[in-house]
């Protein structure tokens, strides 16, 4: 039922029983009539009772966000024309007005910067990789590439919002907390979105709350960051002389003082509050057995690298992301950032790949060696593109890429997507040839593969209904298998 | 009289549910009702006729203005019944009409005027006290109004439950037959187009209900349209989001072919003899026509409730609305017992999945598990469970895949295990096993797809390296200095002599180590079966010594000021961020400062600490030179130091970025309140750098004194 309505018949209650001392019948006739009157449950039993819309072919998402937007043509994208052109400048008739960002706008010449790096080609499905990504490369067979992406915005925290939230300001909720909305968690006893942070040594960008915020949902689906200290949840075990009973008998009075406020004042976010605590103390529990990453084997430490023991790194994100989703979370962000190569890119890229490399392709062997990798969708890629001409000074083996939305590449795995490559660039990497996606259409396909139809997947707010793709976005039914 | 108190409790009612019937009619479109709400509505039809014939007689009383002998009593009492009946049946109303199913546009003003009808009995009833109803024509005239209000109103509140033509004379509707012709013969009509209709569109306009007076039941009535005239056409091309989208928005929609056929159809003139096979074979409509099928009609059955089987530690839901499958998964072994599992016997056909990862399960479990005999898919991870005790699962003949991760493998086992349980897909990565390992079965049963992952347990990898876990690298007294490592069974090797840690004779840390004086650690990790971490190193200075004030004589670059003069003595290192204010930044002049004593101070060592960061111009300190003075005004030069060399040795590549000593002894210490040191920037940064030949930066967080 919707925030308007209710907080609506709240102060008709109240005015009634100021003013009126026989209208509080009526309003117990009415409570008869609204169930959902005094229980904010029953709001998520009609969801999970139309949702999903049809079978999911995913249950789960892991994203693996690359903060700062790596370079595509340094990668996956790979264009020996620019090779050949080294140095040359960048036709107009290409570059075909596209706006820049602040940091190159000054610069009177677009030199175009070929890769300074070898790349190998998968001959099953024609993706090439750079040699920066071996293990990346190692489970080519399993990975869907999608090389004709674009977006919107062409600065980092417009781009970010809009992949995370489906709109360039801020204020909308991220993709988890829809997915955490409409689908709820599968293990009630940890949180259904959760986010995780890592940095590399690369030039960064910054990631903030509002990322992972519900926007107008209800709070309780906002994403809960683990921390990247030894604790990933802080403050979670209880303090000294109080057991697991006391703790109960708390959380049960409080609960107690709680209803009643609430069922005098009628604002939502208490209910929010006494589920925030129940899941808290049902976290207890959970919570310490799925982020001790020491217990792991030696061979699953020697597939993400040593460093996944390592609280913080991107490595030991992407092993606990695993043990996240194979508990039931159905979305597990991370955000890894220093992709942002304005200068220096190669040598930047070639210390991300180090750290993102081997984990990430761990993380789909290991979904796969468990049976899991079938119904987790595994998203890779960043918030945009880089240019294919050089930002700052150009040498044979050096250069910087400046932000390019026009297209770039990402890659999912698992979860219903076909293996391959789809989309194409033109041979300067500069423009899209052919089976563009648009960010709205990535939103829809991930929906789909969870089995949400987008365009019935709405919440009302301030007036009117809004969804992840709020007015556009076609689902690439074609990389669905 | 004493039956006119008896009926005061009307009045009472009136106030109760006269307010809450119009919060229903403001809310009534966010109302959910409950099965037993939504029968009571059903009464509405048959109460209403009271209301209305009292309200009829009322009003007819009214404007005959008839006499009566004990007129005000009885007045007063029957326009309460009559109030009170026009209020229940005014809520009936309400309810039956969230049933959904009737046209909107006469429900709302059928909605409102049965509320104004109720208003208008309460407000015979409040009034009624009042002299206003001794005026003849007043009487007269509210006799008159009522009537008509009751007249127009009741009549569309007919229309709704017997039909637009409820006071017409019946129409003849022809109901087109649904023949068994072979589609040779069919015409379009009878191929798609009625079938459409019959599916999406004929519940709502036609048979039992015409609803904005359109039946699509014949061609006839099709061409005449509805109220509005024919907009069949128009209303299926609205957007869903328009109001007058049909199907409406709550109902089955038109598919994008069935909309094409609907549209062709109509344009080619609605030929209700059309042979399908007279239609040209590249026809957009022949080929949708004659591809279309006509839906049985298998709607989703609503599916019982799910709720009961679902808990903190079990999830039990369908595989998405409207699907019979069942999807189930166990969490949290701790808290699992066999009950839960035996409780899903009630649905055990339904259930197609089942996750049982890290759930401590025994045979009895398996035994229950065998019996879901449309299980497609099990998780089995880490369950410590044998393959004698999943041996039972052979009798599920619909399983596909299974995964059984963590559990020990013999291989033998495994063969007799894929024998009789007859999978496609087997997940099996455990510690130990390997892709080799496999290799037998793998070709032995071609059909199964085997995942058993890398085991990389024998691979040499280089270890990551040791954690120093002190964030401060000042000892003014001593500090302890943690070393840390996350992988079990690592030895921690450490130095304290700058001499590189090795396996053989460097100490083994056991404990958190004390130190006192300036000292350079270095340390690193060494396991069997990996190769030693890199050795990592970090110094630690000594500061015994604080002045009391720092006077900057040349000021630092105003975006890299820090908190002055205090930035270099406030025992805070400013990492390698040279922006977080702890760093004193010069961009084109030497830094010069002042450094003041209460006391007449012996300076025998001291360490600048700066940064270096060739990619963001900051180079390393060229000279540092040091005079003294005994009252801040005279001072004498008593050492100079340089460090040319080191910027000497930088080539192009790579970028450096890191924080670095600058030590210098002063050979002849005397003490003196008053220190004044000069320290040099790189005047002309090398040819080699995108900078070449602009002054570079220095930037400086904190001296160590001794």
């Amino acid at each position: 039922m919707n925030e308007f309505l209710e907080h609506g018949l709240n102060q008709n209650r109240r005015k009634f029983l100021s003013k009126l001392s026989l209208g509080i019948g009526g309003l117990a006739l009415g409570s008869l009539m609204v169930p959902s009157i005094f229980d904010a449950k029953n709001e998520d039993d009609l969801f999970n009772n139309i949702l999903p819309h049809f079978a999911p072919k995913a249950k789960r998402v892991i994203y693996l966000f690359q903060n700062g937007a790596p370079s595509q043509l340094d990668l996956f994208d790979y264009k020996p024309m620019l090779q050949k052109m080294h140095g040359e400048d960048l036709p107009a008739s290409i570059r075909n007005g596209q706006r820049l960002t602040g940091m190159t706008a000054s610069q009177t010449k677009f030199p175009l910067a070929g890769t300074r790096f070898n790349f190998t080609q998968n001959k099953n499905t024609g993706a090439y990789f750079s040699e920066t990504i071996p293990h990346i490369a190692s489970i080519s067979d399993d990975l869907c590439i999608i090389r004709s992406l674009y977006t919107e915005a062409i600065n980092h925290d417009p781009a970010l919002t809009f992949f995370q939230t489906g709109a360039q300001v801020g204020n909308r909720p991220s993709m988890g907390s829809w997915i955490s909305y409409g689908l709820g968690s599968e293990n009630k006893n940890l949180p259904a979105f959760t986010v995780l942070l890592s940095k590399g040594r690369g030039n960064g960008q910054g990631v903030y709350s509002k990322l992972w915020s519900n926007g107008f949902l209800d709070s309780i689906h906002q994403g809960v960051q683990f921390s990247s200290g030894e604790e990933p949840v802080k403050y979670l075990s209880n303090p000294e002389f109080i057991d697991r009973d006391d703790k109960r008998k708390m959380l049960d009075e409080i609960a107690d003082l709680n209803q009643q406020s609430y069922k005098e004042i009628g604002d939502p976010e208490i209910v929010t509050k006494i589920q925030q605590y129940e899941l808290a103390y049902r976290m207890q529990m959970e919570v310490p057995e799925v982020t001790s990453l020491q217990n792991e084997p030696e061979s699953i430490i020697k597939m993400y690298g040593p460093d996944c023991l390592l609280p913080g790194t991107y490595a030991a994100n992407c092993l606990l992301a695993r043990k996240l989703s194979e508990s039931g979370v159905r979305f597990v962000q991370l955000y890894h950032q220093g992709w942002d190569g304005h200068n220096n890119l190669p040598n930047e890229l070639i210390g991300q790949c180090k750290d993102v490399d081997q984990p990430s392709a761990a993380l789909i062997k290991d979904l796969k060696q468990r049976g899991l990798l079938d119904e987790t969708l595994v998203i890779w890629g960043g918030e945009f593109g880089r240019t294919n001409y050089c930002q700052g000074p150009l040498t044979k083996d050096n250069y910087g890429r400046d932000h390019h939305p026009r297209c770039f590449t990402i890659w999912m795995a698992g979860g219903g997507v076909k293996p391959g490559v789809y989309g194409e660039t033109d041979d300067f990497g500069y423009n899209i040839n052919s089976l563009p996606v648009h960010v709205h259409d990535f939103h829809a396909t991930v929906m789909h593969l969870m089995g949400v139809d987008h365009e019935k997947f709405t919440f009302k707010h301030l007036g009117r209904r809004y969804r992840l793709t709020d007015v556009s976005g076609n689902v690439v039914k074609e990389i669905i298998s | 009289m004493k039956k006119i108190t008896s009926l005061l409790f009307i009045e009472n009612i009136l106030w109760v549910i006269n307010p809450y019937l119009i919060l229903l009619c403001v809310f009534s479109n966010d109302i959910i009702v409950g099965p037993w709400i939504s029968w009571l509505g059903q009464w509405h039809p048959v109460v209403l006729h009271f209301p209305i014939v009292i309200g009829l007689m009322i009003s007819i009383y009214l404007l005959a203005n008839y006499k009566l002998a004990n007129k005000e009593a009885i007045e007063k009492n029957v326009f309460r019944i009559h109030a009170l009946l026009t209020s229940i049946v005014a809520i009936l109303g309400i309810l039956i009409s969230l049933g959904g199913s009737y046209d909107k546009s006469i429900i709302i003003s059928h909605k409102w005027g049965g509320l104004a009808i109720t208003l208008i009995a309460w407000i015979l009833v409040l009034t009624h006290k009042n002299n206003i109803f001794k005026n003849v024509l007043l009487r007269k005239s509210i006799g008159l109004i009522y009537l008509l209000v009751i007249l127009f109103f009741t009549h569309k509140g007919g229309q709704l439950t017997h039909g637009k033509e409820a006071l017409s004379l019946p129409n003849k509707v022809k109901n087109q037959i649904i023949t068994n012709k072979p589609d040779s013969l069919l015409t379009v009509y009878e191929k798609a187009v009625n079938p459409i209709l019959l599916d999406k569109c004929i519940s709502c306009h036609g048979g039992e209900r015409i609803k904005g007076s359109l039946q699509l039941t014949s061609i006839e009535f099709i061409k005449k349209g509805g109220r509005h005239g024919n907009e069949l056409l128009n209303r299926i091309h609205l957007p869903l989001e328009e109001e007058k989208h049909m199907p409406p928005n709550d109902k089955k929609q038109l598919t994008k072919e069935e909309l094409a056929i609907l549209t062709k159809w109509m344009q080619l003139g609605g030929d209700l003899n059309k042979a399908l096979n007279k239609l040209n074979k590249n026809d957009s409509l022949y080929i949708l026509a004659s591809q279309y099928i006509a839906p049985r009609n298998d709607k989703f059955k609503e599916q019982p409730d799910l709720s009961a089987y679902n808990s903190n530690y079990v999830l039990v839901q369908y595989k998405f609305h409207g699907s019979d499958k069942i999807n189930v998964s166990f969490f949290q072994g701790s808290f699992y017992k066999t009950e839960f599992l035996q409780k899903l016997m009630e649905v055990k056909d339904q259930i197609v999945s089942l996750n049982m990862q890290s759930i401590p399960l025994q045979k009895k479990d398996m035994e229950i598990i065998s019996q879901f005999n449309n299980l497609e898919k099990l998780n089995l991870n880490y369950t410590k469970l044998t393959f004698q005790d999943i041996a039972s699962l052979k009798v599920l003949k619909k399983l596909n895949s299974i995964s059984l991760a963590g559990i020990i493998i013999d291989n033998n086992k495994l063969d007799q295990f894929l024998q009789e349980v007859k999978v496609k897909k087997i997940q099996l990565w455990t510690n130990g096993f390997n892709q080799k390992d496999i290799a037998p079965l793998s070709v032995k049963y071609a059909n199964i797809s085997f995942s058993v992952g890398d085991n990389l347990e024998d691979s040499i990898m280089k270890l990551n390296n040791p954690i120093i876990d002190q964030d401060s690298t000042i000892i003014t007294d001593r500090i302890s200095v943690k070393l840390k490592h996350f992988l079990k069974g690592v030895t921690i090797k450490y130095t304290l002599d700058d001499s590189e840690p090795d396996s053989l004779t460097s100490p083994v840390y056991s404990k958190p180590l004390l130190l006192t004086k300036n000292v350079t650690l270095k340390t690193k990790v060494f396991k069997s079966g990996w190769l030693a971490s890199d050795v990592i190193q970090k110094s630690f200075y000594k500061s015994e010594l604080r002045p009391d004030t720092v006077i900057l004589i040349t000021k630092p670059d105003p975006k890299y000021m820090g908190t002055g003069g205090n930035t270099i003595i406030d025992h805070k290192l400013g990492e390698l961020n040279f922006g977080n204010g702890n760093w004193l930044g010069y961009a084109k002049a030497d830094m010069v400062f002042v450094m003041k004593f209460k006391k007449a101070t012996i300076l025998n060592e001291i360490i600048f600490n700066a940064l270096i960061n060739t990619g963001s111009y900051i180079f390393p300190i060229q000279t540092i030179k040091v005079e003294a003075s005994e009252d801040g005004k005279q001072f004498h030069a008593i050492q100079n130091a340089d460090y040319t060399a080191i910027t000497k040795s930088y080539k192009k590549e790579p970028n450096i970025n890191q924080a670095q000593a600058f030590k210098v002894n002063i050979v002849k210490a005397k003490a003196s309140q008053y220190y004044k040191f000069t320290i040099g920037n790189l005047k002309k940064i090398p040819s080699w750098h995108p900078g070449k030949g602009t002054p570079a930066w220095i930037f400086v967080d904190e001296v160590f004194l001794n």
